[in-house]
């Protein structure tokens, strides 16, 4: 069965009503039961069940509400990704105009980013902090680098995603505002002797940092404690 | 009401509208600053324009 | 583990806690999964928040002094409420100087950092809108201020508490301060992350007051790098408000040199009588403005009666009193001439008495001719009060070969020494301020190794 765009339907596991926003999303993580609902789902197979999210602080949520130069976004879902030294929110984002966007959240640093892929690997080769690098015709210096440790979701998702670990994670800055950030997966052939990977795949976002009272978000979590 | 602090940015401004506004006045009022070598003298005075109290000081070379 | 998962998605939760694998302290925890480290301040051993859980990093040394600002403690700053979560003891990798550090939280604003060094304290937050990268630079340019290199070290944690979002202890970070004070700007190296931080001083008072605090702040020792003098009034600021100042003053002389109406009010000569023109009762002929007096050579004398000059009325000064400027010149030939003046208020027969002389001597010695003195003087009487006036003159001179004197009274100029010393008031301030400042600057940058002052 092929859940359509904005048509609901009854969790598999635990009937919770859900709703796909996104064309991109492979399946929507049920707010109840946590269970992976596919877009394309076969009838009467129990849906695995994925992890809760962990508490960050973050005062965003799927079904907060802001907008972006104008225009009126939703959040729909997100990916928590856990590092060796941080954590970082992509928040899915769904534009009024049907555009689909990211939203970063990190630590008090908020941005918006889309995936972009016309850089080479090679470019982010003996990356260090401090070199530059130039990524969608943008000039930008390696802020950090840092290892994946574990990724977990809510809300409408890929699930190929989750199943992505051990990458190395670069955060570029430009001084104008500009972000990028850039997930470079080791792929190692089995057959391969020990050390040797195969070039690896890369994953781009590039986009802007952006004030969070600029957002003017909505239907947040609570956080009167600490305005 | 804001409450005014005695820092030393108050002081100069305050300082600054003194000398402006005494500039003002002395210019209104015709003063000089430095003063001038006049010697003012009461109707009641003792001193009469016939005696010799003021005599010049030589001018000999 | 890596912190609690999300309970309640309606509001942030409240403080949770960690158990001390340890010693079973509980560890209050605010910033849950952001935490890397956390620290028992028990046990004083730190420990790596991991899925598994909480692994053991080391264990500090017993850090004797209290932290002023403690664990817990909340209070606003710039505007932000922010609660310490951390307080780290860093130590140059390569020196004996130490300084504490307090990381703050917001989980809107993120993290920011009070750090405190001999009692002097700046409040530090990361920008990411500038960078030199791996470059040395020793000045730079950041919104409008001019940055200078101040201090370079490695530094390393020696005591800590609380929670941290990052490894605390991995590696020894290079760091690079550059200050425009108030202003300091750290530069922030490890192998994995170049930060750029930007702080600004702030006074204890201010962070007592903001967290509430009771007992007493670190005494301040030296200047600190960062710390401004005299509350924030720099040299800069002053210099602009001078300028400012100054051209106001110069429009206000302008509009008085303008509204100054420079009147001559008598333009008198005063001729000793020779042979040929017999002396005749001094007194004022019809032109009440220029007047001539034809003088017996004999009132050139102490013993004479003084000469009944021009009469005129004053009655223009906004204030009640203008200023008049009185000018003597006579054909002296070395030889000198003077004259005492007396001018009578003959409604309050007020008299005010001044005296004016010329000098002028010349010849010819050794293959040069010389000369020196002027045969004309002038003087400003000042405020002088509205009313009607008569003037007494008394003249003086050696050897009665002086033909004639002339005198001139003109009410209302304008009075340029007045614009000058309040001139030079207005630039006295700042020039104090200069060699203040610059004593100070000198002071501030005893501390560093890139002075630009001589040391």
């Amino acid at each position: 069965m092929l859940q359509k765009v904005g048509q609901f339907f009854g969790c598999v596991n635990c009937k919770r009503s859900l709703v796909f926003r996104t064309e991109q999303a492979n399946c929507v993580i049920c707010t109840n039961c946590r269970a992976l609902n596919y877009r394309l789902s076969i009838p009467e197979k129990e849906a695995p069940v994925t992890e809760k999210v962990k508490e960050e602080m973050s005062v965003i949520r799927v079904g907060t509400t802001g907008t972006f130069r104008e225009i009126k976004f939703e959040v729909v879902g997100r990916y928590q990704y856990l590092f060796k030294d941080g954590y970082r929110n992509h928040w899915q984002i769904v534009f009024s105009d049907g555009r689909e966007s990211w939203l970063g959240d990190w630590a008090g640093n908020y941005s918006i980013f889309q995936a972009h892929n016309n850089t080479v690997a090679e470019t982010f080769a003996n990356a260090v902090p401090g070199k530059k690098v130039e990524i969608n015709k943008i000039s930008f210096e390696l802020e950090m680098l840092d290892e994946h440790r574990l990724t977990l979701a809510e809300g409408e998702v890929n699930d190929l995603v989750l199943g992505l670990k051990g990458f190395i994670s670069l955060f570029f800055i430009n001084p104008s505002g500009a972000m990028a950030l850039v997930n470079i997966y080791p792929q190692k052939k089995a057959d391969a002797p020990k050390g040797v990977y195969q070039t690896p795949r890369i994953e781009i976002f590039t986009g802007n940092y952006v004030e969070f009272s600029s957002l003017n978000l909505q239907n947040t979590r609570n956080y009167d404690d600490w305005r | 009401m804001k409450k005014f602090k005695l820092s030393t940015f108050n002081i100069f401004m305050v300082y600054l509208a003194f000398l402006l506004g005494y500039f003002v006045y002395a210019g209104f009022a015709g003063s000089r600053l430095l003063g001038d070598d006049k010697e003012e003298y009461e109707p009641e005075g003792v001193r009469t324009h016939s005696g010799n109290s003021h005599h010049y000081r030589s001018y000999h070379k | 583990m890596i912190g609690a998962e999300v309970e309640v998605l309606e509001k942030l939760p409240e403080t949770s806690s960690i158990t001390c694998p340890k010693c079973s302290q509980e560890l209050p925890c605010h910033t849950y999964a952001q935490a890397r480290n956390i620290v028992c301040n028990k046990c004083d051993r730190i420990f790596e928040i991991r899925e598994g859980g909480l692994l053991t990093v080391k264990q500090f040394e017993k850090y004797t002094l209290p932290p002023v600002l403690p664990l817990g403690a909340k209070g606003r700053l710039k505007g932000v409420p922010f609660t310490v979560v951390g307080f780290i003891v860093y130590q140059e990798r390569d020196s004996h100087y130490r300084w504490r550090e307090y990381v703050l939280f917001n989980p809107v604003q993120g993290y920011a950092y009070l750090s405190e060094f001999n009692g002097h304290w700046n409040f530090f937050q990361p920008i990411y809108d500038y960078s030199h990268g791996n470059n040395l630079h020793r000045s730079f340019v950041y919104e409008g201020a001019t940055f200078n290199l101040f201090h370079r070290y490695y530094s390393k944690v020696v005591y800590a508490s609380g929670e941290f979002f990052w490894n605390i202890t991995s590696g020894s970070p290079f760091c690079t301060e550059y200050v425009a004070p108030p202003y300091i700007i750290t530069r922030i190296k490890t192998e994995k992350q170049l930060t750029w931080l930007l702080g600004e001083y702030l006074e204890p008072e201010l962070i007592k007051e903001a967290f509430g605090l009771q007992a007493e702040m670190p005494q301040q020792i030296g200047i600190g790098a960062t710390e401004p003098l005299s509350g924030g009034l720099s040299f800069g600021k002053i210099k602009k408000i001078s300028v400012i100042a100054a051209l106001a003053l110069l429009f206000l002389h302008l509009f008085f040199m303008i509204i100054a109406r420079k009147e001559v009010i008598s333009n008198t000569e005063f001729t000793f009588a020779t042979a040929a023109a017999p002396p005749v009762q001094p007194g004022p002929e019809t032109d009440p403005v220029t007047q001539s007096y034809l003088l017996s050579v004999n009132t050139s004398s102490a013993e004479q009666p003084p000469i009944v000059g021009p009469a005129f009325k004053l009655s223009t000064g906004l204030l009640g009193s203008s200023n008049m400027l009185v000018s003597l010149s006579a054909p002296v030939q070395n030889d000198w001439f003077a004259t005492a003046i007396t001018l009578r208020n003959t409604t309050t027969m007020q008299e005010y008495d001044f005296e004016l002389g010329v000098e002028y001597y010349s010849g010819y010695e050794d293959g040069y001719s010389w000369s020196e003195g002027n045969h004309s003087t002038e003087t400003l009487l000042s405020a002088l009060p509205d009313g009607e006036y008569q003037t007494f003159i008394r003249p003086y001179q050696s050897q009665q070969n002086v033909p004639f004197f002339t005198l001139k009274l003109e009410n209302d100029v304008p009075v340029w020494s007045n614009f000058w010393i309040i001139l030079l008031l207005i630039t006295a301030f700042p020039a104090i301020q200069y060699f203040r400042e610059k004593n100070f600057e000198m002071r501030r940058w005893m501390n560093s190794d890139f002075s630009p002052y001589d040391q």
